[in-house]
């Protein structure tokens, strides 16, 4: 939607966060995912959705991604988990992805692990604001 | 769904004509006072969050927000950041970036948009319906600021209520006739401005409440 005409650009800048290992199952193992920008001299509060997800199934066993914010006991969760199979890879885009706003860390943990699998995570995020 | 609504701003900043130029006569009705004057400088100022209703001053993002609750009105806060210079004037365009219903006063005792019955708000949809924003153009003087109060109208609590806001300050002098020294503009020019044999631009910097008449 372009109401002005300029540009048919109607969007956020798409940030790609770093490939995230996640070796720990179950909230203990909440590792950031993808980091809020909160510079504390900047001008106004950054917000980011999740606009891509990429998971790959290093041995880990089909397994539950949790999706959220905090880590360890302060976990929150914020979007319904996503299945990831067994030695597969997976990509999840705006299509599927709720747009949950966060103001926070994104961060998300595996429910289980087979001994010695981990999944290598990254999110392409939307900034706001 | 797309949301880059800073975009938009940056092309309605784009759209927006400064109301005086270089040299303009002036008149300004603030809260404090009316005041003739001339425009010496002004500069376009770009679009930037000047207030977030769900954090305390100043506002920076790394303070613990306060969530404004589902269907609940926040406090009327005082935006400090429109604060401008000695004998400077603001002309500003605005909208909310988060899903809240906003309410201006300028300054915070003085209800913006008011008609008998209610007080008009925006919400985030202006800025698709008002592409230009020239609808929650205001004005302000000096460091008479303004203030908002936002209402949620949603089910769910909001993290923020960003407003983001552009437009143009502008710098003016107190009108010196001359043969004074460091004059500025002619002999009589102050009495023609004030009996109107001269123009100038009204600047209202206040809202206007009505009176029963």
């Amino acid at each position: 939607m372009d109401t002005f005409g300029l540009t048919s650009l109607d969007r956020g800048y798409r940030v790609t966060g770093a490939v995230v290992n996640l070796a720990t199952a179950g909230t203990a193992g909440a590792t950031a995912i993808f980091t809020v920008s909160n510079n504390a001299n900047q001008i106004g509060t950054k917000s980011f959705k999740a606009r891509k997800i990429s998971v790959q199934n290093l041995l880990a066993g089909t397994c539950w991604l949790y999706l959220g914010t905090g880590t360890g006991g302060t976990f929150a969760s914020m979007m319904v988990p996503l299945r990831c199979v067994q030695s597969m890879d997976t990509e999840w885009t705006e299509f599927e992805l709720n747009g949950v706003e966060f103001f926070v860390n994104m961060t998300a943990y595996p429910d289980v692990l087979i001994a010695g699998g981990s999944l290598n995570v990254q999110v392409e995020g939307e900034e706001i604001g | 769904m797309a949301q880059d609504l800073m975009l938009r701003a940056n092309k309605a900043a784009l759209a927006m004509e400064p109301v005086a130029l270089y040299n303009y006569y002036v008149q300004i009705i603030a809260n404090t006072g009316t005041y003739y004057r001339k425009v010496s400088f002004y500069e376009a100022i770009p679009p930037f969050q000047v207030i977030d209703l769900c954090q305390s001053s100043p506002r920076g993002p790394l303070q613990t927000a306060t969530p404004l609750a589902a269907n609940a009105q926040g406090s009327k806060l005082t935006a400090t950041n429109y604060g401008l210079w000695q004998g400077e004037f603001g002309q500003w365009r605005w909208f909310p970036l988060d899903d809240a219903q906003i309410q201006l006063f300028v300054p915070a005792g003085n209800a913006k948009w008011s008609l008998k019955n209610l007080q008009v708000g925006i919400d985030r949809a202006i800025i698709y319906r008002d592409p230009l924003l020239n609808s929650t153009e205001f004005f302000t003087w000096q460091e008479e600021w303004p203030a908002f109060q936002a209402l949620n109208f949603s089910a769910y609590s909001l993290t923020a209520v960003r407003i983001v806001t552009f437009g143009y300050r502008f710098h003016t002098n107190a009108i010196v006739e001359a043969p004074n020294t460091n004059f500025n503009c002619p002999k009589g020019t102050l009495d023609g401005l004030q009996n109107g044999t001269i123009p100038c631009t009204t600047i209202f910097c206040k809202a206007q409440a009505g009176s029963g008449n």
